[in-house]
Parts: C-alpha cells; structure tokens; sequence
C-alpha cells in the first residue's frame, strides 16, 4: 500500500521546474498536485488545459507587403465541477503558483474550502504522457514551416498573379497564417495527453469596380498538419478561378427574391449542413432544448438519401485533430444515416448532461474557454447521381456554387448568404445573380435534400460559437434542395 | 497590480539589451467574470485574467515590425520585442507609421468609467436566478432562457513610447443579456431578448432587462407570413446602429486609401445621405459605458461628425492616414501590423433644421415593417459591394396593429439607403453601441419564409 506524504501545510513550500518551453512529462508531478487539491477540496472534477500558442500572419495589399503580425501566447485553463455546478477559471501565469492560484479562485467561487492544514492531498494517478507530438511526429513542424521571408515572397508572387488575372481590379490582397499550438490537458479522470497542432490558411479577396458595377468576392484554402502546404498551394488557379467568377459577378444583376429549388455546389456549399443540421447536433444544445432534434435519435429526421458524418481524422482537413481539448482521441461520428439520427456531437460535459456517447468533440478557441461540443470535419456523403442528373431535373432554379458565412438562431432557423450564384434554366445555366440570402428551418430543409451527386469536396472554415471560433471543414457533394426561400431583391 | 512605469523600465531595458531604439507598446490587460444559468441552477460560471500586449519597433531603415504576446512580464516583452524586431526587417518603409502627434497630449478623464472592485459572486447568481425565473413565469409559453449571461470586467488599458509617452485607464463594466425560447402547441419556437450594459453591478438596470425581454417576447408570439415585396421600412435605434457599423468602412481613410471603401478621398464633402441624417462617433459620451480616452496610438479621442445633414464632412483616421490625406488626427486607431480603424460609439441624429410639415407616427401608415433587431451581419453584409441581405426580427404594422413576422429577410443597398431615408423620429434613444432615433426608409424589398 502506498501513501502520499504530501498535507496542506507544506503546499505552500512546493517548487517544481517544469518547462515553459515545452509540455513535457515534466508536468506530470505538478498537475497531479493540483488535481489533488481540486480533489480534496471537494470537487467532483477538475481539468487544467494548458496552451501555448506562436501565430503569424502576412498581408501584401496591391504589391506591398501591409503587415507581417506575429503573435506569441500561452495560458492555462482550470475547470472545476461540483455536481451540476460548473467553474472555468484562465490565467496566463503558468507557474506553479499561479496555476495554484487560479485552482483555488475556481474552488472558493464554487463554495469548496481548502483541505485544513494536517489533512492530505492526495495525488492524481495520471496516465503515462499520451503525446501525439512525439508519437506523430509532429515536433518538427514548426521548424519546417515557410520562414516569414519565404512566406512574403510567395504572397507577393500569389498578389502578383491574382492582379493579373483578375480584371477590373480596384484592390487585390493576398494573405496567410500560420498558428502551431501546443496542448496539454491533465484531468481528474486520469487523463494526461500532449498534442501538437498545425494550421495554415491562405486568403485572397478581390474587390472588382467597372463605373457602377462592383463586386467583392474572395478564396480561403486551407490545411492542417502539413507544414509544405503554403508553399505547395497553387496560387494561379486560385487566381484564375476568382477571374472567372469576378468576371461573371461583376455585371451580374440582383437575385429576384421567392421560393426556388436549389442547387448547392460542393466544397463550401456543406456550410449548409454545417448551419441548418451540424449546430442542431451538437449537445450543448440538447441541454438547452435549443434543437428540434434532441428526441429524435432513431428517427428519420432527413430525405431517405442523405447520410453525413463528423470527424476529426480526415489527413490534413482544416478540422482534423489527434485529440479533442479534453484529451479524447478524436472520432469518426456518423450523424445522420440514409436520413436516419444515428449519433450527437458530444464533449465530456455533453454526454453526461445529455446522456449521449461522447465523441472526441470537446473543442475550444483557446485557454479562455471550456471545451464545447463543437464540430470538426462535417460532410454531407456522396450520393448515386452524377452532378449533370441535378442540372436537369430542373425547369427553373438557383446554382448557389460558392456560399459566404451563416448562422443558426435559437429556433432552428437558419441563413447564410451566396456569393456566387446563376440562374437555371430547363437545366442550364443562364445568367448569374447576387446578393442572395438562403432562409429556412432545419427540420423542414433536411427533408428537401433530395438529390446528392457523387462528387464530395471539403473546404475550410471558421465556426464561432459557445467555446469561441475554431477551425472547422465543411463539405458535401453537389446537391438539391427541392425549395428554399431565397431574399433578394 | 498593474504598474505602467515597471512596465515601461522593463520594455526600456529589453529594448536596450537587443539594440532596439524606437518602439511603442499597446496593452489590454483584464480581469473578468461571467456566468449563466440553466432552470435555476448554475450552468458555468468562469473567470479570466486576459492581457494582449502589442509591440511595435522601428528598424534602422525606418521599418516597422509589430508582435502581440499575452505575457507582459520582463521575459515576455523581451521575446515580443525580438519577434517584432525580426519582423520589422519584411516590414514596407512606404506609409510606415511613426508616433502619433498627440501620443503625450493629456486626454480627457471620465471618472465615472470604473469601479475597484467585482460583487460578490453569490449575489450575481441569485441575481441571475431571480432574473430567469421571473421571465419563465411571466408567461406559460416562455419554455426556457437558454442564452443567458451576466459579467463583469475590469480592464486596464495603457500606451507608452521609447520617447516617454505613458497613458492608462480603468474601465469597468457589467452586463446582462437574457434571450428566450418559447414552446406553444401547433406554433413555431419564437424567442425574445434583451441586454443592459452599465459601470457597475449595482448601476446595471436588471429589473429593465427581465421588462424588456417578457415584453419583447411576447410581443413576437403571435406572428404571420407576410408577402414578399417592397414596404415602408422603419428601422429601431439597434438595428440602424449595426446596419451603419456594419458599413463603416465607408468613414474609414485606411480603407479609402487601399480602394477598399465604398467611398474616396473626393467623396468628402458631397451628399451621401438624405439631409434628415447627421452621424457622429462621440467616444466621450456619458450613455458610452467603457468609453476610451485615447486609442491604440496613445491619441486622445474625440467626437467626429461623420456625416452632417447627408453631407459627408470627415473620415475617420489613424495618424498614418491624417498624415497621408493631410486631415486631422480623429482618435480611430486600432493598434496592429496593419492599423485598423473602427468607430467606438456612434450617436445618429435628425437635421435640427429640416423643415416638417408634420411628425409621423408609425401607427397612422397603412402597412410598413419594423425592423426590431438585425441578424447575421457577418454574413449578409458585403461591405466592399455595399449591399446586404440580412435576417431580422420585427413586426408588420397595419393601421397601427402589430404582428410579428414569422421570418424574413431585408435586403438593399447602403448608398441607396441612406439617400431614401424620408423621415427620422425626434426622440433619440441610448443603447449598449450608441444612440439614435427610429429612421424611416422608403421601399425596401423584405422577403418572408414560405
């Protein structure tokens, strides 16, 4: 039998040398007394989250190079949970001390009194360190990402091109982040895991005037995990692809407004799953009774030919993590299959106040937040038609081919805007249209997807959302929307 | 504690040590503490210690290399000081920023902008929890609160310069939004909101908030379709207030000179607007709860009029853009690679010498809409197009009944907009983003769902 030496009183004299540079097994000692504290204070549980953050961002505007902004960070979160009560305290003080510190503001606004002195502390047993960093080899990344000289050179070479390209051009920006963040998460339950992540994006935006006619339209690819994609990113075609869809917005007249059936191209157009059905899935809000999904497991809740997943596993998608926030492998979650709810999108909280399986899900912005139940890599799957078999079963409608950002209120309704859209008609393209808004509710959209093509693509994406904005993929294959009520003009 | 001259001692000392003589230093450094409820119980409460501090240096070349960091001590300055230095050497000469000219004039105080210490931790959450349950029992179809918040913040804001500028202030705030869902058989969920924002705990006005959000939802509980088409539009305070936020970029000299405004340099002094309308930013205002006396440049704010009687009569600036247009120094900057600008609290008002034949009341037209609060502004503006497509929530008023529409787009043109105003109410109202009267906007094309 074994016993911690360690009582209240001598807490005060402790002094550990972990490192500030890195989150290494160095940790393990340290955290292990502060869970224990949480512990013997009282609390059902207790996590420490730690980060460390290096981000840089170059923008060339028209030629020049406007800003290179570096951005170092690194803090901590403490989460303490009593019964149904919860406390999530931050701090940028990752010493010891101030670690202490925050642990013991999180237990006196939860009404938890520290042990007396002569009473114990016991330790945490964690885990051995899990660190996907070392075991993925992930920490080389950093190093071999584009220096900000070769970051520079290539997006002025990118702007280069995309003034080129594009006529009409009033201003041209071209713009790219790196973030590598570094985590570790060390909770009651016993878990402590270290991963390292990697995301690049690339960003060109476009602003397009001829006398009266104007149009503003961008392109943002991105990656996770591969420290060549900025480099390796073909800057031409992006370039090329916006000419042409500048060149077809720029005179293109204002959507009629009204009800239509609706084509969604790939790529981006999974925006509207992500909106109308992803958010609607996720726990959080099932604990607030803010989706019209939340007994309907089981159920058929979309058309017949629909199935869509959630994961974080997919090589390189912007929403691919080893592990979710809270230290959880992540998962391959199937959502939705042949229009039946099969699955939630849980974190640890979730499952429990929502009595779901939890999926690797918990997921935050930053130190700043408690993880969330959020989404990671979410797609419509490809179905058995071919893109064409869409365009001609219809007599008159929308190609909405590149969506801008939306939302979901509390009532299930949903918008998001179009970016570029076209007129349909006797299943061929006519004339392209803006300024479109899509409306509509979830539980009634879902069931008038009744058509998807074979033909999946992902794009990146940012979500903002309880836990902050985090970096998310949608996706789905070309497909139709029987009818939607389309605000224009 | 905050202390800005060991600050400054540390930043002059890692500045030295790396050979670096010119440098300035912005900082947000906060303590805060928010908390929400779920049916009468706590859901989460947290609290955050925050700091984002924003270095700039000068290279030799005159170069400019900017770093943020989180970490204000000796060590991180130095490293943010490193990091901006490296960077500098990328940095553009072109239009690069120096001080502001105003970094060491005296700014205006507001005493009233803060308060020592938070409330106790059990009376925000009993108050909270009255607040909820008040609201679920003032109506059987109110089913539950579940966007909810109560918080305060106390921050310390500071600018200081390798050439002895030092500025700071405490502000602080507290704030409460309760937001509803409501269930009722055979209807659709409706919600209702509402939020205060005040110095202090014992300043904020709760009792305003739970009113506001019963009223506010029950007003929304019965609701129709409507056609889509063209009506009169009669915007709120809020949603005029974030229509105009949501097309600032159109004061924004930064975004002029880059061509990525819908105004130019020339655009100044023509009429933009109908003559109803004036627009100022007036930072110092008293209803402007965690106003700032000086913005990221350490450059006193001021108030700016915007557009006066349509006419647009200024933009505004940082002191790289007053400089580059030759035009006063306005106080916008936001301190970054890139300077951004941004309003801080706008105050909308009517021509004081438009000639009237009679006052309108909304309850005397016929049929127009009234655009409550405005949704999704991140999605459905296209500020460099000028054109929105926006979600609102709001009623439709018929020979002076009120019904709320089911849901609906509005969408328009900016220019166009401002120019069809026909008329602007004379009573002005405060809110959390500025204030302004109810403004009256002729055809706008609403779409209703179905």
């Amino acid at each position: 039998m074994t016993t911690s030496a360690l009582i209240m009183k001598d807490f005060s004299t402790l002094a550990f040398n972990q490192s500030t540079e890195s989150f290494d097994s160095g940790w393990q000692k340290p955290l292990s007394v502060l869970l224990g504290l949480g512990r013997a204070a009282g609390a059902d549980f207790v996590e420490i989250f730690l980060e460390k953050r290096n981000f840089i961002q170059c923008l060339i505007e028209t030629g020049n190079v406007s800003a290179i902004s570096p951005s170092l960070s690194r803090g901590a979160g403490v989460r303490i949970s009593r019964g149904s009560d919860d406390c999530y305290v931050s701090t940028t003080d990752l010493t010891f001390k101030g670690l202490g510190d925050a642990l013991k503001r999180g237990l006196s606004i939860l009404g938890l009194q520290l042990p007396s002195a002569h009473f114990f502390i016991p330790e945490l047993n964690l885990e051995p360190l899990r660190d996907y960093g070392t075991l993925k080899n992930k920490n080389k990344w950093l190093a071999e990402c584009p220096n900000t000289k070769q970051m520079t050179d290539y997006l002025l070479s990118a702007n280069a091109s995309l003034r080129k390209k594009v006529g009409h051009v009033q201003s041209a920006m071209s713009s790219a982040f790196r973030d590598h963040q570094e985590v570790l998460v060390a909770s009651t339950e016993g878990i402590f895991a270290r991963d390292v992540r990697l995301i690049q994006r690339m960003n060109a935006q476009v602003v397009c005037v001829d006398g009266v006619h104007r149009a503003a339209l961008g392109d943002g690819p991105g990656a996770s995990g591969n420290p060549h994609f900025l480099l390796n990113f073909d800057a031409n075609k992006s370039a090329e692809e916006l000419a042409e869809s500048s060149g077809q917005m720029l005179r293109a007249d204002y959507v009629q407004a009204g009800n239509y059936p609706v084509i969604l191209a790939n790529h981006f157009g999974g925006v509207i799953f992500h909106e109308a059905c992803g958010h609607l899935l996720e726990t959080t809000q099932i604990e607030r009774k803010t989706t019209p999904f939340m007994d309907m497991k089981g159920e058929l809740i979309a058309h017949e030919g629909l199935s869509a997943w959630d994961e974080g596993l997919t090589p390189e998608a912007f929403g691919s993590i080893d592990m979710d926030d809270e230290g959880m492998p992540a998962q391959r979650t199937l959502l939705i299959e042949n229009g039946i709810l099969r699955n939630f999108i849980a974190d640890r909280a979730g499952a429990i106040k929502a009595k779901m399986p939890r999926t690797g899900s918990g997921r935050r912005q930053n130190y700043h937040f408690s993880a969330a139940s959020r989404m990671r890599n979410t797609y419509i799957a490809p179905g058995k038609y071919k893109k064409e078999e869409l365009f001609s079963s219809l007599d008159k409608g929308l190609y909405c081919k590149k969506l801008g950002g939306g939302s979901v209120g509390p009532t299930g309704e949903f918008n998001f805007a179009v970016q570029e859209a076209y007129l349909i008609e006797n299943g061929r393209i006519v004339k392209p249209v803006k300024g479109a808004t899509l409306i509509g509710e979830a539980k009634e959209v879902m069931k008038n997807i009744s058509m998807c093509a074979d033909d999946i693509g992902l794009a990146s994406g940012f979500c903002g959302s309880i836990s902050g904005s985090i970096y998310v993929t949608v996706g789905q294959p070309h497909i139709k929307v029987d009818s939607i009520t389309v605000g224009g003009r | 504690m905050f202390d800005l001259k060991s600050l400054s001692e540390s930043a002059t000392q890692a500045a030295n040590t790396l050979g670096i003589e010119k440098f300035d230093i912005y900082g947000n450094i906060s303590d805060d503490l928010s908390l929400r409820v779920k049916a009468g119980t706590l859901e989460q409460v947290s609290s955050h210690q925050r700091a984002n501090v924003l270095v700039r240096v000068w290279s030799a070349k005159k170069s400019i290399g900017v770093a943020t960091t989180t970490d204000h001590s000796a060590e991180g300055l130095r490293a943010a000081l490193g990091v901006a230095a490296e960077a500098a050497i990328y940095g553009s000469t072109e239009n690069a920023p120096d001080f502001s000219p105003e970094a060491n004039t005296p700014c205006v105080k507001n005493t009233e902008k803060s308060v020592a210490k938070f409330t106790e931790f059990s009376v925000l959450l009993n108050s909270l929890l009255d607040a909820e349950k008040r609201v679920l029992n003032a109506h059987p179809a109110i089913e539950s609160v579940p966007y909810n918040s109560l918080s305060e913040s106390m921050r310390t804001r500071f600018y200081l310069n390798s050439v002895g500028a030092q500025k700071t202030e405490q502000i602080s705030t507290a704030s409460v939004y309760l937001y509803t869902k409501t269930n009722e058989q055979n209807k659709k969920p409706r919600s209702g909101h509402d939020a205060q924002v005040a110095v202090s705990f014992p300043l904020l006005n709760l009792e305003n908030c739970v009113q506001n959000t019963i009223s506010n939802t029950l007003s929304h509980l019965n609701y129709k379709k409507i056609q889509s088409g063209n009506y009169l539009t009669v915007f709120s305070p809020e949603a005029l207030l974030s229509l105009i936020g949501a097309f600032q970029g159109m004061f924004d000299a930064q975004k002029i000179l880059d061509s990525q405004s819908l105004s130019k340099a020339e655009t100044l002094g023509s009429q933009i607007a109908s003559d109803w309308l004036t627009v100022a930013d007036d930072p110092l205002n008293l209803a402007h709860v965690g106003g700032h006396s000086f913005d990221g440049e350490g450059t006193p704010t001021r108030i700016t009029t915007l557009i006066e009687n349509g006419i647009l009569k200024s933009f505004m600036h940082s002191s790289v853009t007053a400089r580059r247009m030759n035009q006063q120094l306005t106080g916008h900057a936001n301190m970054g690679a890139k300077i951004t600008l941004g309003t801080h609290f706008m105050h909308v008002s009517r021509n004081p010498n438009k000639k009237i034949l009679a006052e309108r009341n909304i309850k005397d037209e016929k049929a127009l809409i009234y655009i409550e609060d405005l949704q999704s502004l991140h999605a459905g503006v296209n500020a460099n197009q000028g054109s929105f497509s926006l979600p609102f929530s709001g009623w439709i008023i018929e020979n002076g009944v009120k019904t709320s529409i089911e849901q609906a787009t509005v969408a328009g043109d900016i220019l166009k907009l401002l120019k069809e105003i026909v008329y602007i109410d004379k009573k002005e109202t405060p809110t959390h983003s500025g204030i302004a009267p109810e403004v009256w906007v002729g055809a706008l094309s609403i779409t209703c769902e179905g």
